[in-house]
């Protein structure tokens, strides 16, 4: 073509051009774009392998991530419908649809056992003297954001290991940091999740505690959520996004051991394999159990989260019970 | 009168000469001045414009330093200023502290002597002020007064330190006639009371005569003493009456010749 | 142009508030009728409402007190040493060309962005944020201290001189009172900075203060409480600067310069 004069070849290229944009559309109106906000957490392995093999795009959904601090900051971005699904600690989006901003669990993330260890801990630097919640009255615990699962769980370890809740200080701290931060000497402790956990273990962590699974089995962690107002007008998408979804768990459930898991969550979390090669990944729900919101609800009055009734059934959306 | 004519040079000025700048910019504004003035007496220094009339005086006040030359007060040599010496300044104005009263800024002469209090160095304030007419304005700002005013506050001022020799750069050239008939006549009533050696700088025929005994007449630029005038008129002179007198006319009209002869 | 009368400056007086009301109401307006996301954007009157709680009840005195208490003493702190040094700099050539280009590159700074490297070497409570705030109000007043200074008129240096009043006496008597006018308009921008560092201070590191009370209400969707927080913030930066300004009219009515 560069044998053309120029004024030709501008020609050519613009007729090229304007025929993809006019195809464009017909491709495009079989697509939805869904932005879900995540934390690069171990929690939405899942979600990340549904994308990595296609099983979205089977549905005609695009999924785009957006990673936030946690939960509390993801549901406003919701609200405002920056983006249309959410990952988030079930504490955040409870006290959200308490105070009205109209967010339904469509899908279950992650849910703790019935013993340690967990997908989530409390570490320390090697050798630091902690061991129950008084040794760290007047001490500082780092969490991701506060008034969230994981300050009201290690408030729950603190008071269930004997000490004092009001007298530690929380410091928000996002979890890739968090180890960074304890090394530093910025926080004395830091309530964790994986991969972190085992990446701070390999290096010069240890493990203090296990907060969710020494104060309550069966937590209900994390899950996905939209608004309302997003389900009510686009509920086949939805069901969409649930379907691909279930099947990304699926997947995870088999190949829990598998070296692919592995370099698909050292992708997105920045964590090199070698650091993780110790992590156990435990397996995925595909359902939320009602029953078992009513001990967060309750661990989230007696910290001060939550004032008045409230149903755990009126924030679960079909697709997150079970079929 | 004749102990004062006979007596040592109190404040001496000998070989100064002051040079602006270096290299081919430089100006000689002082070329060699010889002055030894007497103790107690009224000494005027006139000029023309230019001839380096208030550079001259600082150098006397020790706020500058000659080139050349040396001054002496009381036989010891004048490099900073000395205690007892107190220097006017002509823009009187800013030479007033505007965030202080009338009064503390006469204080302001005496506050920091040892054993003086605050309380002190206002009642002598006080005083001061009331010498100069202006006891009733003890608490105004100097804003507040009009421009013959502040130069009275600042005589006040200078007064206060109770100096030895008061140097005055041009003090009333900046305020309208009848004011600075009414300046004249406090000032010299000042020092006929008190008993200090002044040393005024002015450009004003009328005022040099009317106040001083001896009137030393610069050359312009570089400037040299070219004349020592002794005045001769007796005291207390009178602003209508003296004025008058024939020797009044003779020097009036021999300085007017010399100043007017010596404009470029 | 026909002359302000009294009846039209009373007019005048009213407009800029009147102007701020109608806001007020176009904003109450908009959010009862749906047109701005209630949720997220509340009705003035439902904050009113809720600030009026919040003082009532005495919940408004802690995170204030808090706050207030670090403000303060950073204030103080950056203040008394930037007056200090700017009146060494101001005064003595060797010292501010020593000291100049440090100035000059940590001056351009902004302040939020030394935070976090603030944090790592100081930790995350008082000190570090006492000395964050302090380096935010420590510039302002050095450089309008320096310029201060350096304004002195040379006729008041020479009446200290030939009065023979110290060198000490120099700086303390005519220097600063001289300068005072350029370092308390230094200090009314320093105090607005010092706001909002420490309220951004605390948002980081937060373990107490209106700061981490604003953040700690967003975190649990408290929208409402979260907004009647920033108001208070507001009322506090508004109630400090005219409380300054009084201050700086009374010290400095010697003064051409007009407080703004």
């Amino acid at each position: 073509m560069s044998n053309l004069p120029l004024r030709r070849r501008t020609a050519a290229a613009a007729i090229a051009a304007t025929a993809l944009g006019l195809a464009t559309p017909l491709v495009r109106a079989q697509t939805t774009r869904i932005r879900v906000s995540t934390i690069p957490i171990i929690d939405i392995a899942p979600l990340q392998v549904a994308i990595a093999k296609g099983y979205f795009a089977a549905e005609g959904i695009e999924v785009d991530t957006t990673p936030t601090q946690g939960g509390a900051a993801g549901i406003p971005a919701l609200a405002a419908g920056q983006v249309q699904i959410v990952f988030s600690n079930v504490v955040s989006i409870i006290q959200a649809a308490k105070q009205g901003l109209g967010v339904q669990i469509i899908a279950p993330a992650s849910t703790t056992g019935d013993a340690p260890p967990d997908q989530a801990a409390l570490i320390a630097k090697k050798g630091a003297p902690f061991k129950t919640g008084k040794d760290f009255e007047g001490k500082r615990i780092a969490v991701n954001t506060r008034n969230n699962i994981i300050w009201l769980y290690a408030r729950a370890w603190v008071r269930a290991t004997g000490g004092n809740p009001d007298a530690v200080t929380y410091l928000e701290v996002p979890f890739p940091q968090m180890v960074d931060a304890v090394r530093g000497d910025r926080v004395d402790a830091a309530f964790a999740v994986e991969p972190f956990v085992s990446g701070g273990v390999a290096a010069d962590m240890q493990v203090v505690g296990y907060p969710y699974t020494q104060v309550q089995k069966r937590l209900p962690a994390a899950q996905y959520a939209a608004s309302k107002s997003y389900i009510e007008q686009n509920p086949k998408v939805i069901e969409g996004w649930v379907r691909a979804y279930q099947k990304g768990v699926d997947w995870v459930n088999q190949n829990l051991k598998s070296e692919e898991l592995l370099t698909i969550i050292s992708g997105y979390t920045r964590m090199p394999p070698q650091l993780i090669a110790k992590l156990g990944v435990t397996a995925y729900e595909k359902a939320v159990d009602p029953a078992a919101l009513v001990p967060v609800v309750d661990q989230m009055r007696r910290n001060g989260l939550l004032e008045g009734p409230f149903d755990p059934k009126s924030i679960l959306y079909r697709t997150a019970l079970k079929a | 009168m004749d102990a004062r004519v006979n007596s040592p040079a109190y404040l001496a000025l000998s070989g100064v000469g002051k040079t602006f700048g270096s290299g081919a910019g430089q100006t000689e504004a002082l070329g060699e001045i010889e002055l030894a003035v007497r103790e107690g007496e009224f000494l005027a220094i006139v000029g023309p414009s230019g001839c380096g009339k208030s550079t001259l005086l600082q150098i006397a006040a020790g706020l500058a330093q000659a080139t050349r030359g040396t001054v002496q007060f009381h036989g010891e040599e004048v490099t900073a200023p000395p205690p007892g010496i107190v220097y006017l300044f002509q823009q009187y104005g800013r030479s007033l502290f505007p965030w202080r009263t009338v009064l503390d800024n006469v204080a302001f002469a005496v506050e920091h002597l040892p054993g003086m209090s605050r309380a002190k160095a206002r009642a002598s304030s006080r005083l001061y002020l009331d010498m100069v007419g202006l006891g009733d304005f003890a608490g105004h700002y100097p804003a507040q007064l009009s421009g013959g005013m502040q130069q009275r506050v600042t005589i006040a001022r200078a007064l206060a330190a109770q100096p030895r020799v008061l140097l005055m750069d041009e003090p009333f050239s900046s305020v309208d006639a009848l004011t600075r008939l009414e300046l004249h006549a406090l000032v010299q009533d000042l020092w006929r009371k008190h008993g200090f050696t002044a040393v005024l700088v002015t450009h004003d025929a009328d005022e040099a005569i009317f106040l001083a005994d001896r009137i030393a007449v610069l050359s312009a630029r570089p400037s040299r003493v070219v004349r020592m005038l002794e005045t001769g008129l007796p005291r207390p002179r009178d602003r209508l009456e003296t004025p008058l007198m024939p020797r009044y006319l003779e020097l009036r009209h021999e300085l007017l010749a010399m100043l007017l002869g010596k404009a470029p | 142009m026909s002359a302000v009368t009294p009846s039209r400056k009373r007019l005048q007086s009213w407009l800029g508030p009147g102007v701020l009301l109608v806001l007020v109401l176009l904003l109450e307006l908009a959010t009862r009728a749906g047109w701005i996301n209630p949720v997220l954007v509340p009705p003035p009157s439902a904050v009113a409402q809720r600030l009026f709680a919040v003082v009532t009840a005495g919940s408004i005195f802690e995170p204030l007190g808090r706050t207030m208490y670090l403000l303060v003493v950073a204030y103080a702190i950056g203040c008394v040493l930037a007056i200090g040094l700017g009146v060494l700099m101001g005064r003595f050539r060797p010292i501010h060309g020593l000291l100049e280009p440090l100035v000059e590159v940590l001056r351009p700074l902004p302040k939020p962005a030394l935070l976090p490297p603030l944090m790592l070497f100081l930790g995350l409570g008082d000190t570090m944020k006492i000395t964050a705030v302090s380096l935010g109000v420590f510039f302002p007043v050095l450089i309008n201290t320096i310029q201060g200074v350096r304004g002195v008129d040379p006729v008041l240096v020479e009446v200290a001189r030939t009065f023979q009043h110290s060198r000490a006496a120099l700086l303390w008597k005519v220097v600063l009172p001289s300068a005072m006018p350029l370092v308390l308009a230094g200090m009314r921008i320093a105090l607005g900075i010092a706001l909002v560092l420490v309220v951004v201070a605390e948002m980081m590191a937060g373990s107490g203060g209106i700061g981490y009370l604003i953040i700690d209400l967003q975190r649990s969707f408290r929208i409402v409480d979260m907004y009647a927080w920033v108001v208070i913030l507001a009322v506090l930066g508004y109630a400090l600067n005219e409380v300054f300004v009084r201050i700086e009219r009374r010290a400095i009515h010697w003064s051409g310069a007009r407080a703004g």
